[in-house]
């Protein structure tokens, strides 16, 4: 009983502390937040299975922890409330080479960090050459240029 | 190949003047719920707050370890004082110290009831009591007093369930309770 819970417990914890963290801490994975995650799966290691190292234990834990994660998915396929409040929606942040700075601020993001996008997928260098640019789901950013032509 | 871009400014529509608030919803080229999506964001800025406060509390020893857990309480006559921990953390160590005040030299006997053995794991007890034996469920030590009719139990316990518990230790007559609260 105590691995399910403890599963299902931080699960559910790592669910609510990473919407709070916003979906750029996991999308742009410097050294840094690779350490850093590293160092957050370390404690919650610790957790999950606190002073019982039996196979067992670690079985139980991952089959909860797999059971809810596909339970879930179901879910947000059943209900699409559930999906946008636990995936979030995309957002338009350039629209014809225009940064919505207001959107920008809110979202913690700079007009450096598209610019950044735009040149390393699409070999852009100005924002005019911007028609749209996304901030999806995942966190990643889609830049739309101009066709040219 | 000519670049479409906007440089060669493109007149616009009366369309764009509504679209010139950044908080407008758009449809293209995705609709965005932008409404729903500040609040996101909002709940992201609450959140941070609250994670805020989690740390200064944590700092304040509300989760164990600080100056809010450590705690120390003493009979009515003085005789005999309990420093605790008052916040535990289900399966981590800590420390609990009886100090009895008696004659110089003079046997003094403890008692601590079942709910501290009952929700802890006892790791160690220093100095080990001269006699020990069940009393009512609990533990009654007897040990000697130094020449100053001082005697110190250094008690290491492990808590092993979460909630509340309320403990009691007696020597001669005084009782002092003592409560902690284990987080799971």
């Amino acid at each position: 009983m105590d691995a399910v819970l403890r599963a299902a417990a931080v699960y559910a914890l790592l669910l609510v502390l990473f919407k709070i963290a916003g979906r750029r801490t996991l999308a742009d994975i410097s050294n840094f937040d690779l350490l850093l995650l590293l160092i957050i799966g370390e404690a919650t290691q610790q957790a999950l299975l606190g002073d019982d190292f039996s196979l067992t234990k670690a079985i139980l834990v991952i089959v909860t922890l797999i059971v809810i994660d596909v339970g879930l998915s179901f879910l947000k396929l059943r209900f699409a409330r559930l999906d946008t409040l636990i995936e979030g929606t995309s957002t338009l942040i350039v629209e014809d080479g225009r940064p919505l700075r207001k959107r920008l601020r809110e979202a913690r993001l700079r007009e450096e960090d598209i610019l950044l996008v735009a040149r390393q997928t699409q070999g852009l260098e100005r924002m005019a050459q911007i028609k749209y640019a996304i901030l999806e789901k995942n966190g990643k950013i889609s830049i739309i240029p101009y066709p040219s032509g | 190949m000519t670049d479409a871009s906007p440089d060669a400014r493109k007149p616009r529509t009366p369309a764009d003047a509504a679209q010139r608030d950044d908080f407008a919803p758009r449809s293209q080229p995705i609709a965005d719920r932008i409404a729903y999506q500040r609040k996101t964001w909002r709940f992201e800025r609450i959140g941070f707050g609250v994670l805020l406060v989690l740390v200064l509390l944590a700092l304040t020893g509300l989760f164990s370890d600080g100056p809010l857990s450590r705690h120390s309480s003493s009979g009515p006559g003085q005789r005999l004082s309990v420093e605790y921990e008052r916040f535990l953390r289900n399966g981590a160590s800590s420390r609990i110290v009886l100090t009895a005040r008696t004659r110089p030299s003079a046997l003094a006997t403890l008692r601590i009831d079942r709910a501290l053995l009952r929700t802890h794991t006892i790791e160690s007890l220093q100095p080990q009591p001269l006699f020990a034996r069940s009393h009512e469920g609990g533990l009654e030590l007897v040990g000697q007093a130094d020449e100053r009719g001082r005697l110190t139990l250094y008690l290491t316990i492990r808590p092993e369930s979460p909630g509340l518990v309320t403990n009691s230790a007696w020597f001669e007559g005084e009782r002092v309770i003592f409560s902690q609260f284990i987080y799971p």
